[in-house]
């Protein structure tokens, strides 16, 4: 037996999920967001999605941290520890560039 | 042009010469980084870099010192860099929807719903402290060499230099349809590839 505001909940989770784009579409939605507005409709419709969906939230959520973090770059000393110039490629270099005579 | 010994030392506006050697010696190594993130393949980076130096020798004097010499050189770069791409998309079909055509669809219930012991876990260490961790950036390199090189092109030029999207397509010449299918899917590898190898390993790295 369901208490009584626990089936009015779910009539609402149902209800949304109903009338709402499916996690999957939702996922296109909202990597598309992030290139360009969505239409106010579907931004709304999204929007009620989050309400009863904790996936798709985290989904929003991960994909704002991966691009801020591809936007922001490593510190300055992750970076380097990628090395650089392999030795020849860097003698390479200095004689590609000498001054032609 | 013959410039005696290297003036490492000397303050930035006696520096107006072109000196090629010192340029490689102080930028070389995170111009070619930087080119390296974008193409991803040494040789062409460091073909890059070469005609960056080769460009800034010839155009230094226009260089009247007023941004970083670093800035200017990255500047230079960029637009090799954009040339190449320029040049990739003439010469080849450049949208690929090979990559992941399932879209991860073993995630989904059969009405397109996540499953939700296979959707998006809770991440732990949380955002700002993640991007504080070496092993966070080094999952993030691990992945990206994972993707396919057109799809990454067109993830770096977007999601790293923010280029816009019309600017994207018509550099690569492919239709927005297509960018933005490349881009979701390439974002859903990415996520879940930071997800297994990160976040779900409890920080430690384990690529």
């Amino acid at each position: 037996m369901i208490e009584p505001t626990n089936w009015w909940k779910t009539k609402v989770v149902m209800f949304i999920a109903k009338h709402t784009p499916k996690c999957h579409d939702i996922t296109r939605l909202i990597s598309r967001s992030m290139d360009s507005p969505l239409p106010l409709r579907t931004r709304f419709a999204v929007r009620i999605h989050y309400l009863i969906c904790v996936w798709c939230q985290r989904y929003r959520d991960q994909l704002a941290l991966l691009g801020k973090a591809l936007k922001t770059g490593p510190p300055p000393d992750t970076e380097k520890m990628r090395g650089g110039l392999s030795p020849d490629a860097r003698t390479r270099l200095k004689i590609a560039l000498q001054p032609k005579p | 042009m013959n410039q005696p010994e290297i003036e490492t030392s000397a303050p930035p506006s006696t520096r107006s010469h072109a000196d090629p050697d010192r340029w490689v010696d102080e930028h070389g190594d995170c111009l070619y980084r930087f080119a390296l993130t974008r193409v991803r393949k040494e040789e062409v980076a460091e073909d890059l870099v070469q005609e960056t130096l080769l460009v800034a020798v010839r155009t230094h004097e226009k260089f009247g010192g007023r941004s970083s010499e670093r800035s200017w050189l990255v500047g230079i770069l960029k637009n090799k860099i954009c040339d190449h791409f320029r040049k990739l998309g003439r010469e080849t079909n450049f949208t690929d929807l090979e990559f992941f055509s399932d879209e991860h669809s073993d995630k989904f219930d059969g009405e397109n719903y996540w499953i939700h012991e296979r959707g998006p876990s809770d991440w732990k260490p949380e955002g700002e402290d993640a991007m504080k961790r070496a092993e966070f950036w080094q999952t993030i390199q691990g992945c990206l060499a994972k993707l396919p090189d057109r799809v990454a092109t067109v993830f770096t030029m977007r999601e790293i230099d923010d280029v816009p999207s019309k600017e994207i397509c018509a550099t690569l010449n492919i239709t927005e349809a297509n960018l933005w299918v490349m881009l979701h899917r390439a974002r859903m590898a990415l996520r879940q590839c930071l997800e297994v190898n990160f976040f779900d390993g409890q920080g430690g790295a384990r690529l």
